[in-house]
């Protein structure tokens, strides 16, 4: 397999891969060890999200010089929210399995995510100040359009989701509490979907239009 | 006062008015009869499509009345009121899910409130961002 020649990527796929399979004698034959065995399936889930990211956007960077820019971010960035489902799935059914809770638990998960974001937003300066602009005015309205696109589609699901539950449930009735965050992702991913069919759509007219023109 | 500024005091007046004082209003009624079924959905569809139709080509059109800077400002208004809004929606349900439990239950009632909330919120994200670029351009 490709991905696995890459060194960085195979010593951070064992990371992860050992990290979850040592959690699961963990947690099913020493309940003592409390939630060291979900720690050790977050971290591990997180050790091969990261895995996944960096070997993506190593492949982003290996580009042919004719390859359309705004179709590699599409690609990239649809790649992504897909990998990022699949490994939030399973952290959250985890989470939700386990029924972790409490303020303790909220305070951790609050500065994991404020490091994580803070930390994705010192890298992507940093790497603001080295790499040049590479969309045009044109690129970027169509990137404007599509994520315009994606935000209407995602509030209208949230208030149709909304009505219906409410609607079938009853007003006095009670939902579980992990369908409200599944519902939520379950939106973002229908968003990404809709931006990045968008995009493509775009770049087939862009690709018909230089045709025409050379004809 | 501009045309921008003037759209974006009407529009939180507007939002302001409709949302808390009209849907929430209407949501708790409907909590204290506890309505349910499916002819619920339907009535609810009845009056909120058509509602949403004639919004939105309204809003079209008085987009399409504006220069190119007014046009760009809007755009980014929306946008940022649109990261606003998930980002409000992730962090409210995910506080919830890790204060309740995953097996916990919630009611109902707190799922119109949450989304009614966020638009609500997005919406005044969104007429600041436009009365701040208007000031700024003010400035210029």
């Amino acid at each position: 397999m490709n991905w696995f020649k890459n060194k960085t990527f195979r010593i951070l796929f064992f990371i992860g891969a050992a990290l979850i399979i040592g959690a699961i004698p963990l947690t099913f034959s020493f309940p003592a060890s409390g939630k060291l065995g979900l720690f050790m399936t977050i971290a591990g889930g997180g050790v091969l999200g990261i895995a996944i990211s960096l070997r993506l956007q190593s492949r982003a960077k290996d580009k042919k010089p004719h390859e359309n820019n705004l179709k590699r971010k599409a690609w990239k960035e649809f790649l992504s929210l897909i990998g990022f489902s699949v490994f939030g799935f399973f952290i959250y059914g985890l989470l939700t399995y386990t029924d972790v809770k409490g303020m303790p638990m909220l305070i951790g998960m609050g500065v994991m995510l404020v490091s994580m974001v803070i930390g994705g937003f010192v890298v992507k300066r940093q790497k603001g100040e080295t790499v040049t602009p590479e969309f045009d005015e044109r690129e970027l309205t169509l990137l404007q359009r599509a994520a315009s696109i994606g935000a209407t589609c995602f509030m209208l699901y949230a208030v149709i989701i909304m009505m219906v539950m409410f609607s079938l449930i009853g007003g006095r009735g009670m939902v579980p509490m992990w369908s409200i965050p599944v519902a939520l992702f379950v939106g973002l991913l229908f968003a990404g979907t809709v931006q990045f069919l968008i995009l493509m759509h775009h770049i087939k007219d862009d690709g018909k239009t230089i045709i025409g023109e050379a004809v | 006062m501009t045309r921008l500024k003037k759209k974006a005091w009407v529009e939180m007046a507007a939002t302001g008015i409709l949302f808390v004082l009209i849907l929430i209003q209407s949501f708790l009624r409907l909590v204290q009869v506890n309505a349910q079924g499916i002819h619920l959905v339907f009535i609810m569809l009845f009056v909120g499509v058509p509602t949403g139709v004639i919004m939105y080509h309204i809003e079209y059109r008085r987009f399409r009345q504006c220069d190119e800077r007014e046009k760009k400002i809007i755009c980014k208004a929306f946008l940022i009121s649109a990261f606003v809004f998930i980002f409000y929606l992730i962090l409210f349900s995910l506080s919830a899910f890790f204060l309740i439990g995953g097996s916990g239950n919630i009611p109902v009632v707190f799922m119109p409130t949450m989304v009614l909330v966020g638009v609500f919120l997005g919406q005044c994200t969104q007429s600041f961002i436009i009365l701040i670029e208007c000031a700024k351009d003010d400035n210029e």
